[in-house]
């Protein structure tokens, strides 16, 4: 018991090693409960859960509703994005409310977290910054669902990891950016969701290797773990003080663009490779779609250094 | 001269008697220090202010837990005396830190704010100062120990012997109870508070 409350109130325990754990062990649960069908699409709700279950223990527990800071809005943004997006799985909803929500949830989220600015009369730069994240929360929808496209076939079935690889580069490229330059807390987060979709895309991983089918994403996945990336992305953007630190979030959010070229280099091995294939292509498709992330995290590093101290 | 002006005048206002009566002041941001103290990784404690600020109280010695505070501090003019430039090797500054959503988050909430709600006085000089701070949008009760220093007419020239009177507080808090958790308890949760307060009648 020493042991574990020790590694719960350890940092690496709250932002690392308890989201992929729960992460990791509800997708698993999920999928075996819920089947093939509803358990596939369902199963990233254990990213939803490692990343509130860190919430908890970064934060100190959940936070008072109304919630009087953006830091606090995370979660409920968050939180309302993952029950959306499982109400839709559940109700067999995924295509058409998955294209009707990616416009609707990131207005209603960008309103509400600034809703006391646009209340006291919005400037330009703020009605510019709500309008860009706004554009770039659809474009982070959309490449969410057409990443996966053609899960179903054996010769892309690897793209039912694409998704997920998504949110994991991206989300170590918020937290490193926001943890040397932004905030602590939200590079807390920011790694904590990359650790949770870690577990969860070991899983699938593991699940695509030995049955030639990993696990779905669904409107789960994508308003529960892309709504929390992108609630997290808002509060560092309205955080930031400087113009460069708002270019390096922007280069992290290329690795949902650069999915137009890494999806096809990734699916290019012939489908008699088999399970080499199953093995290669997710890590194809990381290595590219990282490579923005980890250009703005080099730069930050070696050109910012340590600015949070 | 001005160091014997003011020794006489200091020598003359403590042997002049405090008059009787409630008054109403404004907190002399001049004469007035708000300090707080926090632990840093057990080495040592660390100091910090807040400059800017705003208050009125209304006292009346014979009648001191009739008294009501209120104040109003500018988040943003914390000051922890913290030398490093932020140009200086490009690392932000503790008290640019500070100010950050990780701890007083002052682009949300500009102020914080302390309202009374009851003073307790046997003696009439020191006592318990209930209150409420509200400070990251969160309302907790604070309980300062208040002594009553003195009351008196200013006996400095150019002062117009306005009246005026002094206090000392003391107290703690947790700052995670107003939701600032940030490096706790590597950085101290509680804050020991020391604030020297002067104030003025309204006129």
């Amino acid at each position: 018991m020493a042991f574990l409350s020790d590694l719960l109130a350890e940092p690496v325990g709250q932002v690392a090693i308890v989201p992929f754990a729960v992460a990791f062990a509800l997708a698993l649960i999920v999928r075996v409960a819920g089947g093939a069908g509803l358990g596939t699409r369902m199963a990233a709700i254990g990213i939803g859960a490692g990343f509130f279950a860190a919430y908890y223990l970064i934060r100190g527990g959940i936070p008072s509703f109304p919630p009087p800071a953006t830091s606090q809005k995370v979660f409920y943004v968050a939180a309302a994005g993952l029950g959306l997006g499982m109400m839709l799985d559940l109700a067999g909803l995924t295509r058409a409310g998955g294209h009707l929500f990616a416009f609707l949830l990131p207005a209603g989220a960008l309103y509400w977290m600034r809703q006391n600015q646009i209340a006291a009369g919005p400037g330009g730069t703020l009605i510019a910054t709500l309008v860009v994240l706004f554009l770039v929360s659809v474009v982070v929808y959309w490449r969410q669902a057409a990443s996966a496209r053609g899960a179903d076939e054996p010769k892309a079935s690897s793209a039912a990891l694409f998704p997920a690889i998504q949110i994991l580069v991206a989300g170590i490229g918020l937290g490193g950016i926001a943890l040397l330059a932004i905030s602590l807390g939200y590079g807390n987060l920011a790694f904590a969701l990359a650790a949770a979709t870690g577990g969860y895309l070991l899983m699938s991983y593991l699940a695509h290797l030995v049955t030639g089918r990993g696990f779905g994403f669904g409107a789960t996945g994508a308003f529960g773990a892309g709504g929390a990336l992108l609630a997290l992305a808002y509060a560092a953007v309205f955080e930031a003080d400087t113009t460069i630190e708002l270019v390096l979030l922007g280069v992290v959010a290329l690795a949902f663009v650069v999915d137009f070229l890494a999806r096809p280099l990734a699916l290019a091995a012939p489908p008699s490779a088999g399970a080499a294939a199953r093995l290669v292509q997710p890590i194809v498709y990381g290595l590219v779609v990282g490579i923005p992330p980890a250009a703005a995290l080099a730069y930050a590093w070696f050109a910012l250094g340590w600015r949070t101290g | 001269m001005l160091f014997r002006s003011v020794f006489l005048a200091a020598a003359v206002g403590t042997a002049a008697a405090a008059p009787a009566g409630a008054a109403n002041f404004n907190v002399d941001p001049m004469h007035t220090s708000l300090v707080f103290m926090v632990n840093h990784l057990g080495y040592s404690n660390i100091f910090g202010t807040f400059r800017e600020f705003e208050g009125e109280f209304n006292f009346d010695p014979a009648k001191p837990t009739e008294s009501k505070v209120t104040l109003t501090i500018k988040t943003e003019s914390l000051d922890t005396n913290e030398r490093r430039l932020q140009a200086q090797g490009g690392v932000r500054g503790r008290d640019e830190h500070l100010r950050s959503a990780d701890f007083f988050n002052t682009k949300e909430f500009p102020t914080m704010t302390f309202v009374s709600t009851k003073v307790e006085s046997a003696d009439g000089k020191s006592g318990k100062l209930h209150g409420n701070l509200t400070m990251l949008g969160q309302t907790k009760p604070v309980v300062l120990d208040v002594t009553f220093n003195k009351m008196a007419p200013h006996p400095l020239p150019g002062y117009n012997k306005i009246l005026t009177v002094g206090f000392s507080l003391r107290g703690t808090i947790k700052r995670s109870d107003w939701g600032m958790k940030t490096f706790v308890p590597a950085l101290g949760d509680e804050i020991t508070l020391y604030l020297e307060v002067e104030g003025a009648e309204k006129k």
